[in-house]
């Protein structure tokens, strides 16, 4: 088990950063692509966005205070990174979040990096559905198993806030899939 | 005999009873959601990351990285005006040569007051605007609306992380 102090200051030091950085990566890559790919859906795009958000926390690690835990601060940098990257896209394309993830859905059926079938796009549509920040609360509480008091140090809410949007998206998810199932 | 609900040792979490019934709402409603959603990588996507994010973050180092801030070219504007308007009297006062506007090179005067030959204090650089110009500045700041303003940092600010605090 390795010790989120000690990683710190060795990913602090000169000396050690490099190999502190791999330990870094190794530790947290696959929860943090799995994070992001929930957020924009295909494969290409998660890459990068992980990427620049691994150079962001090595170039930044120097201003970690460490106020928050170590992978608390971690997600909060993929989260961000992934909703502007959404948010470039629409301003690019001159449309809603929404539609933009709406297209990123139709496209999952061509995706060579997508086996799901019929039932888990209809999944994606129904949390497309949530507003962004409870689309975050389903994912990470539903697919990753945060407890409420990990999430609400990532997404600065009240764990009680977060409880009744977590019922919420629950139930709006389960209405569209039963209602949309059945056309 | 009276039956005893609750076994004084015994303590359940804060509102538990009020939200049992959201929790066992959730947990039948979620029976029928799928269970994953289908997602792959590419063979040894994981094994090679670090090795990628190296190469990133080499080439993206050497990237000059350009962020224009409006309020500093005011802020060299006013001081080159400031700067004219002391070097014009100095070089009057002391000497019998008279140096026009057109003589003077502006990065010269920039020059001079980067090297620390003049403090300048803001209210020096105000002085020397009207207060009509003043009040325009202050308005065409207001003027900017949430969306150029959102429009603006997404356009020119490549680290918005850079805007949150730690």
């Amino acid at each position: 088990m390795i010790d989120e102090k000690e990683l710190i200051i060795a990913l602090k030091s000169q000396n050690e950063c490099e190999r502190a950085f791999r330990v870094l990566v190794n530790l947290y890559k696959e929860r943090l692509y799995w994070h992001i790919r929930k957020i924009v859906l295909n494969h290409e795009d998660t890459d990068d966005i992980l990427q620049n958000t691994f150079i962001k926390i090595y170039k930044n690690i120097h201003k970690f205070e460490e106020k928050s835990k170590l992978y608390t601060w971690m997600y909060r940098i993929a989260t961000n990174e992934s909703i502007t990257f959404l948010n470039k896209k629409s301003k690019k394309k001159n449309i809603t979040i929404e539609e933009v993830k709406n297209q990123l859905i139709e496209n999952l059926e061509s995706d060579i990096y997508f086996e799901g079938n019929q039932i888990q796009i209809l999944f994606q549509k129904a949390i497309n559905t949530l507003p962004q920040k409870q689309q975050l609360v389903f994912n990470m509480k539903y697919f990753e198993d945060h407890t409420y008091e990990n999430l609400s140090e990532i997404l600065e809410t009240s764990v009680g806030g977060l409880k009744s949007s977590y019922h919420i998206a629950v139930k709006k998810i389960t209405a569209y899939i039963k209602l949309n199932e059945t056309i | 005999m009276k039956r005893r609900e609750n076994i004084d040792e015994f303590k359940v979490p804060t509102n538990y009873f009020d939200e049992f019934q959201n929790h066992l709402l959730n947990k039948i409603n979620e029976e029928v959601l799928p269970k994953n959603i289908g997602f792959k990588t590419p063979t040894g996507y994981f094994n090679k990351l670090d090795v990628k994010i190296k190469r990133k973050n080499n080439s993206k180092s050497k990237e000059k990285k350009l962020i224009p801030v409006v309020s500093k070219k005011i802020f060299i504007y006013a001081a080159s005006l400031a700067a004219i308007v002391i070097l014009v009297f100095s070089v009057i006062k002391d000497t019998t040569r008279f140096y026009t506007l057109e003589e003077i090179e502006i990065s010269n005067i920039e020059n001079f007051i980067n090297e620390g030959n003049i403090q300048l204090k803001q209210h020096e650089i105000s002085i020397l605007f009207t207060d009509e110009i003043l009040n325009n500045m202050t308005s065409n700041q207001s003027r900017l609306s949430g969306n150029q303003l959102e429009n603006y940092l997404l356009e020119n600010i490549n680290d918005l992380n850079a805007l949150l605090p730690y």
